[in-house]
């Protein structure tokens, strides 16, 4: 009996159909465009400040996301003065203003600052009026 | 009879056509760029009902780009919508997304309201002018 050919050695003949995890054939249209779901990186991150009497930061990496915002509950009676800083590091040396993010946040209220440029990192400057400031900040971006 | 090779054993000739779910090959352009379809996860929620206070109804946003709320008054007093953003699904938290001007909406009319600033959380305020609202909401988000 002579030795043939098993397999088809044409490439374009050579079929074979792709799996995922799921039991089931990559999608594709009719034309054989391969359909993709992009997955959403949400992300939140949380802080309470209390007794603060010097400045605090609350630093984020923003580097893989498109839209962000902080949110700062001033639970304490004394002033914040808020403004966003960026920079390509995270030294605190190279932060700059997010010029035009600056916020007075009165006593017991809340407020939320979004970023208008973009640089690696981003953060929160809060300084308080008094020496006992206490504030939450939430950060959500995706 | 000796053991030959069955598979060609030079990685570059070694070649497949790569089939999805559909019977035909996955499409790429004639210098190979594969060619994809993304998809977006739609999301839709409705819900009719009446109130005497505020109605909320909120949102989970941290997972989509884009959404809107569609409002219809099918009462006969006049409603207030408004838009609000949280970090939490405590309402305490919540601050009026400050680019989203409140709808006034009279009886029989319909608006649509679409947020302007990302938390987590996304939720549309409803509130009678009068005594009584009633009310046919949607939230479409993709």
């Amino acid at each position: 009996m002579p030795n043939n050919i098993i397999f088809n050695n044409t490439a374009s003949q050579l079929k074979t159909t792709i799996y995922g995890s799921e039991d089931i054939a990559l999608k594709t249209d009719s034309e054989g465009r391969l359909e993709v779901l992009t997955s959403s990186n949400f992300t939140e991150s949380t802080s309470v400040f209390t007794d603060f009497a010097a400045g605090a930061t609350f630093m984020q990496d923003t580097s893989k996301l498109t839209e962000y915002s902080f949110w700062i509950a001033n639970s304490s009676s004394e002033t914040l003065t808020a403004r966003i800083q960026i920079s390509p590091t995270d030294t605190e040396a190279d932060f700059i203003e997010d010029v035009g993010t600056e916020l007075v946040i009165n006593g017991t209220t809340t407020a939320i600052l979004v970023p208008s440029r973009f640089l690696k990192y981003t953060r929160l400057d809060i300084d308080p009026s008094g020496t006992s400031a206490s504030f939450t900040v939430y950060f959500n971006g995706h | 009879m000796p053991n030959n090779i069955v598979f060609n054993n030079i990685a570059s000739q070694l070649k497949t056509t790569i089939y999805g779910s559909e019977n035909v090959a996955l499409k790429t352009d004639s210098e190979g760029r594969l060619e994809i379809l993304s998809s977006l996860n739609f999301t839709t929620t409705n819900t009719s009902t009446s109130c005497t206070e505020t109605h909320i109804f909120e949102q989970d946003t941290s997972n989509l780009t884009e959404y809107s709320f569609y409002v219809q008054n099918t009462g006969v007093d006049t409603l207030a919508a408004s838009i609000y953003i949280s970090p939490t699904t405590n309402y305490a938290d919540s601050l009026a997304d400050a680019g989203v001007a409140t709808l006034t909406l009279a009886s029989g009319q319909t608006g649509i309201l679409v947020p302007t600033r990302f938390l987590k959380y996304t939720g549309l305020s409803i509130y009678p002018e009068n005594t009584n609202a009633t009310f046919n909401l949607y939230f479409n988000g993709h």
